[in-house]
């Protein structure tokens, strides 16, 4: 019961493995999407004990905007271009 | 230094195992991580639980894992859209498990995992059908 409101208790769903794509990465993990493909990637990078991603392109350290990076690397453990 | 870069998809799955939990990113065909869920499919782990937003459709990515009897349980919002003929078929045969979770629930849950919740309370459970079997205070 919350503020008068009953409410369902979920559980959180932890996984072994996520498998997302995104479209830029850094040798860091540090990810950005494609407009609308973004979907639950940057959620079940979080979620999965391994996030495996699959990019358009690798890209230089340092040339994505810190402030356009969606995915922080650290939530990343392989990537791969496919 | 730090390279999370890996060479091939093989290398990109090496140890998913029989059983494991998958996420699999995509809703409809936008953002599937086609080749990934290919990579998964050629180094043969079975009996997966994947979580993903649709049950595949056609003959690709998670409707092949779906016919090649791979997954023993799939867990998401939109099990049937066009297309979507291999989990119909084994739905209907009783060889594979749903568990149906509205979308905004999906993804809060899995947030709630990587936040490192105990879990959370999305929305208030207004019917009873909604809570049947589930605990809600």
């Amino acid at each position: 019961m919350i503020n008068g409101r009953r409410h369902v208790f979920e559980q959180p769903l932890h996984a072994d493995v996520a498998l997302v794509k995104a479209h830029l990465a850094d040798r860091w993990g540090n990810l950005v999407y494609h407009s609308a493909a973004r979907n639950f990637g940057p959620v079940m990078a979080t979620a999965a004990r391994l996030a495996v991603v699959q990019v358009s392109a690798f890209v230089e350290l340092g040339s994505l905007d810190p402030e356009a990076v969606v995915t922080p690397g650290i939530f990343v453990d392989r990537v791969v271009v496919a | 230094m730090i390279d999370k870069r890996v060479a091939t998809l093989a290398e990109a799955v090496a140890g998913v195992q029989d059983g494991d939990t998958v996420l699999v990113g995509g809703f409809g065909n936008s953002g599937v991580p086609v080749e990934l869920v290919h990579a998964v499919l050629d180094m043969g782990a079975r009996d997966l639980t994947v979580v993903t937003n649709n049950a595949g459709s056609g003959e690709s990515d998670i409707a092949a894992l779906i016919r090649e009897r791979r997954v023993r349980k799939i867990v998401c919002s939109f099990p049937r859209s066009t297309g979507s003929v291999w989990f119909e078929k084994l739905w209907r045969a009783g060889e594979i498990e749903l568990e149906l979770v509205p979308q905004g629930t999906l993804s809060e849950r899995m947030r709630a995992a990587g936040a490192g919740s105990a879990g959370s309370s999305p929305r208030p459970g207004r019917t009873r059908r909604l809570r049947t079997g589930r605990r809600s205070e």
